[in-house]
């Protein structure tokens, strides 16, 4: 980063050449890490666009070849020859609903608990913070078959809100908005009370506008989260057609009457790490901050 | 902590809290609190006839010698996870700290994993491991290897593990990297004027000062194992084969989902709740003790 | 970015989000009938097309089929909906999910209660001998209504058999001849495996205890009453098993998963062989780049009075009862299982998919058409069910949480096939811990 070269070192020409000569290892560490990372995302890329036949005879190339168009095509048209999900652009718009759902869900719920929870005093008020705080221990992963029965009893199995409502409660997301607000100086309140200004006009133009960059941060995280939902999807949508690009991979591969058709399953991977990944890339900076305060 | 200053309000804070306590109460409290109810049942599939049997789920899970052994796979396999995930993440991140040419690319290229689904990261490696298919297990066919996690428990762990520490790593690598640039440079510059090599550099100054990152981290990868590998797990050998894959919470999930056998399932339910919020009250108190330093 | 409008526009996506869906269901539309399955591919696509032809046949109800996952899924999901009050008006269920299902008083209708109150004529005898005994009751009343029935053969690769210098036209009938085969297959590397079997627990117990007139179970196999007890732990058992064993250290066998995922083995070439269900005939006819063969299940000719009858498999459909079930949507399920057992669709269904017509009619229909002549391989199976010898242990068996005991005995045996545990022990852990499962089953019923 930045700071280091602003370093004011004893004898800078010196010390340039000494590091300029240490540097290749780390150079050298660093390109063997990333080409372990990035091996299995490169081999699935290649095989995208390779026929079945080329996958088929172990070793597959390791240069791309020619079937990129007719593969992602097929799968984001038509989908597997099985038919067990719907075709891809049905998924990833079903997983874009959903993530997007649980993103701006999670953050509309979360910072509107939290700013009750800051900017005013009421009865019960640690109550209810602990309330919201205890699910943090509760992941689906533990409660996986009482959650089902509710959202069944509620009528929610095979729908969008099944999806997505069970999930916006976030802990995280809310004790990050409070450690913020608590951050908001007093004075700005008290500007607002002696202009008059109602809690909510305050919300609006002062509290939001700030938050900026933690929602932003919070987007990506979020985000990621959820399009990347596994068990939720998989115990609450038995309609095929409300699959999740991350589910209907799974339902891909190994479907026992016919062969895997590993370049439509490839090709779909991509396509299902794409959004994320883009988000992350694109959104780097606000990922990284995101990440670390969401873990305060 | 509390705000000097706030609103004079009596409802709107109510109204402004009700639908994050709404989600909770339905979709998080009761749904526990039915776990814990359920687990002192037994009642068939279908849940005509239902029996209050008190703590003889319990009895048995912690009797079952299949779950005694998940138990203590599903240890084993945090570790494994846990160590795979963080100490190649410490070192690339050392090395990114120290590079300053490309060190932009480095970084985005390192942290893009973070991004991938835990399932479609183990159909990645699913997919170089397939037998009949994979690259990798064509390389170690060569190497004279029967590669089989079809059928060889051990492989289908490797396999496990390695698609859960990959995709990991980005996650430790940001925070090591973001540890590593808190660190103080006048503290190194320090150490290298007194002719401190790389090596004793890092064990005696960095290491010690990033301690407190490895200690969080070594929790969140502990969680991270116990329960977010569940896509990872059920994508790539569903438990299999004969159960060497089967962690606690692909557990929770065959008995309760698959054999319908509710009482169990929820028992275990309840044992693992125990230990998330054991997991969480240790991070907390060390996330406690950072804010205060 | 207008961080107010975005805000705004993320609330209303949420309330769009969570509004709850509602099936309007306005007068004059016609009655739903939620129906279930469990297949997917080619039998999928045709149950989908005759739930289409019964809704265009009249205008009172519309059958929606829908997949709802593979069996253990679907019946998961199924339950789940039934405890929530709403559970689908029929549901495809496999063999051996079927003690669970016969258990469930209440929960269940069953078909000839269904037929009756429908007033349409049913006469359980109009189905073939072995389903009748495996879905009914003792007073001959059919709980659910077979479907789609199978059992297990033999595929071989006739291409690979010739490149191994063995005869293509005759199928391996006894154990020992497929050892023979396998190991000549793997000895002039004809195929890179001698053979592979699907659903191991149905094919290698359920199946071959038929096929050798063993029990599986006391209680006359289950049937009896609750408090059977598993018996399989036979010499017999365990022989079958140790020479997977001992293939598998050369290929001469390769072991290839659980359920139905070794059909690719065999599918793709990898495998010269393949015990599987009859069901699978027409994905292999579809799929498979190379002429095959079908011939009976192998037995081991050292047993006296093998071989015996195969068993019945497949799947039934399932009528459940809920509260709020209208006498007119019961009516709607018999007429659209009416129309399931009509000769002309069983027959078609038989013909493509390669699973055995379920009703005496279609089964005469499709002999007198001559279609077992002209589809050489296709008889094997009904040969094997039903024209094979019945024992006292051919008719099937009755046991409940069985889908769980495949997986127990699924996880002894590849645990023996790792070399973990010796064959002995597998055996007799799978039956220890089945017998377990029994006792737990018994008293969650009781």
């Amino acid at each position: 980063m930045a700071q280091a070269a602003d370093l004011a070192a004893p004898a800078p020409l010196a010390r340039a050449r000494a590091i300029a000569a240490a540097d290749w290892l780390p150079h050298a560490i660093l390109w063997v890490g990333i080409a372990i990372v990035a091996f299995p995302i490169y081999l699935t890329l290649v095989a995208s666009t390779l026929t079945p036949q080329e996958i088929a005879q172990a070793p597959m190339p390791l240069l791309p070849g020619g079937e990129a168009w007719h593969n992602y095509r097929t799968a984001l048209l038509e989908g597997a020859t099985m038919r067990l999900s719907p075709p891809v652009l049905v998924m990833m718009a079903n997983s874009l609903v959903m993530a997007l759902g649980i993103t701006f869900g999670k953050i509309a719920v979360s910072i509107l608990s939290a700013y009750a929870v800051v900017f005013f005093r009421f009865p019960l008020r640690m109550v209810f913070f602990w309330m919201i705080f205890i699910t943090l221990m509760l992941p689906v992963e533990v409660r996986i078959v009482p959650t089902y029965a509710v959202v069944s009893g509620l009528g929610m199995i095979n729908t969008y809100s099944g999806l997505v409502v069970p999930l916006i409660a976030s802990a995280t997301a809310t004790l990050l908005f409070r450690q913020f607000f608590l951050t908001i100086p007093d004075e700005y309140v008290e500007a607002a009370k002696i202009d008059g200004a109602s809690p909510m006009r305050f919300f609006w133009d002062v509290v939001l506008p700030l938050s900026r960059t933690n929602i932003a941060a919070l987007f990506v995280i979020l985000f990621i989260y959820g399009w990347n939902q596994y068990l939720w999807p998989l115990l609450m949508a038995t309609d095929k057609n409300l699959d999740t690009i991350v589910i209907g991979i799974k339902k891909m591969i190994g479907t026992g009457d016919a062969l895997t058709e590993w370049h439509l399953v490839m090709a779909t991977t991509v396509l299902a790490m794409l959004p994320p990944a883009l988000v992350v890339v694109l959104m780097q900076r606000w990922f990284v901050k995101g990440l670390i305060e969401t873990e305060k | 902590m509390q705000r000097r200053v706030v609103f004079p309000n009596r409802v709107l804070p109510y109204v402004l809290l009700a639908p994050q306590l709404a989600v909770t109460v339905v979709f998080f409290l009761w749904p526990a609190g039915q776990a814990m109810f359920m687990s002192l049942l037994q009642q068939d599939p279908f849940g005509l006839r239902v029996t209050f049997v008190g703590l003889a789920n319990f009895r048995a899970v912690l009797a079952d010698p299949d779950y005694v052994a998940a138990f203590w796979r599903t240890v084993y396999f945090s570790l494994a996870v846990t160590a795979l995930a963080m100490v190649p993440a410490l070192v690339l991140a050392v090395m990114a700290d120290r590079v300053l040419r490309a060190a932009a690319f480095y970084k985005t290229a390192l942290i893009v994993p973070y991004a991938i689904a835990p399932a479609v990261a183990g159909v990645l490696w699913l997919f170089m491991f397939n037998p009949a298919i994979g690259s990798l297990a064509w390389v170690l066919k060569q190497l004279g290897v029967a590669w089989n996690p079809v059928l060889d428990g051990t492989h289908a762990m490797l396999l496990v593990i390695l698609a859960a520490a990959w995709k990991q790593v980005a996650y430790n690598f940001v925070f090591f990297l973001a540890g590593l640039q808190a660190i103080p440079r006048t503290l190194l510059e320090a150490a290298a004027i007194d002719g401190a090599g790389e090596m004793r550099k890092f064990w005696t100054i960095v290491f010690p000062l990033l301690s407190p990152t490895t200690f969080f981290l070594l929790v969140v990868n502990v969680v991270y194992a116990f329960f977010d590998t569940f896509g990872v797990i059920h994508a790539v050998t569903g438990g299999g084969p004969a159960k060497a894959t089967e962690i606690l919470v692909y557990k929770v999930y065959y008995d309760g989902v698959h054999a319908l056998n509710l009482g169990s399932s929820s028992a275990q339910s309840v044992i693992l709740m125990a230990i998330v919020i054991a997991l969480t009250m240790i991070q907390f108190r060390y996330i406690e003790r950072r804010v205060h330093y | 970015m207008n961080m107010r409008r975005a805000f705004l526009a993320a609330a209303a996506g949420l309330c769009v989000a969570s509004a709850p869906v509602v099936f309007a269901q306005t007068r004059g539309q016609p009655i739903e009938i939620q129906f279930w399955m469990g297949l997917t591919g080619l039998a999928g696509e045709l149950l989908t097309k005759y739930g289409e032809e019964f809704n265009k046949s009249q205008n009172e109800y519309r059958v929606v089929v829908s997949f709802k996952g593979q069996y253990p899924e679907q019946r998961a999901a199924a339950i789940a909906a039934y405890r929530a009050g709403n559970p689908p008006h029929i549901m495809q269920m496999f063999d051996a999910g079927s003690g669970d299902m016969m258990s469930a008083k209440g929960a269940i209708v069953p078909v000839s209660d269904v037929f009756k109150r429908a007033g349409l004529q049913f006469d359980p005898a109009d189905f073939i001998a072995p389903a009748r005994g495996y879905y009914g009751l003792p007073n001959g009343e059919l709980l659910s209504m077979p479907f789609n029935v199978s059992t297990a053969v033999l595929f071989y690769n006739k291409d690979a058999f010739r490149r191994a210098g063995l005869d293509p036209e005759k199928a391996p009938r006894t154990w020992p001849e497929v050892i023979e085969a396998a190991r000549q297959i793997r000895r002039t590397n004809a195929a890179a495996c001698g053979f592979t079997t699907t659903w191991l627990a149905w094919i290698m117990l359920e199946q071959f205890s038929s096929r050798h007139n063993l029990p599986i179970g006391t209680q006359n196999n289950g049937r009896a009453g609750l408090s059977a007890e598993l018996v399989f732990d036979t010499p017999l058992q365990r022989r079958m098993v140790q020479t997977l064993v001992d293939l598998q250290a050369d290929k001469s066998f390769d072991y290839g998963g659980r359920s139905n995922d070794a059909a690719a083995k065999f599918i793709s070439g990898e495998c010269a062989m393949m015990t599987q269900s009859s069901g699978g005939h027409g994905a292999i006819a579809r799929d498979a780049k190379f002429a095959f063969g079908v011939g009976p299940l192998p037995y081991w000719p050292d047993v006296a009075g093998a071989p015996f009858a195969t068993t019945i498999g497949g799947a039934s459909l399932w009528v459940f009862a809920a509260p709020n079930r209208t006498p007119a949507e019961y009516r709607g399920v018999a007429l659209f299982l009416n129309h399931l057992r009509s000769t002309p669709v069983m027959v078609d269904w038989a013909k493509q998919t390669g699973f055995l017509p379920a009703t005496n009619a279609a089964f005469r229909a499709m002999r007198d058409e001559g279609f077992f002549q002209k589809n050489p391989g296709r008889d094997v199976p009904i040969l094997s069910l039903i024209e094979g010898k019945q024992g006292d242990h051919t008719q099937g068996y009755r046991f409940g949480r069985w889908t769980e005991i495949r997986d127990v005995y699924h996880e002894e045996v590849e645990r023996a096939l790792q070399g973990r545990q010796p064959v002995a022990a597998a055996i007799q852990n799978a039956q220890r811990r089945g017998n377990e499962l029994l006792r737990a089953f018994e008293r969650s019923v009781n």
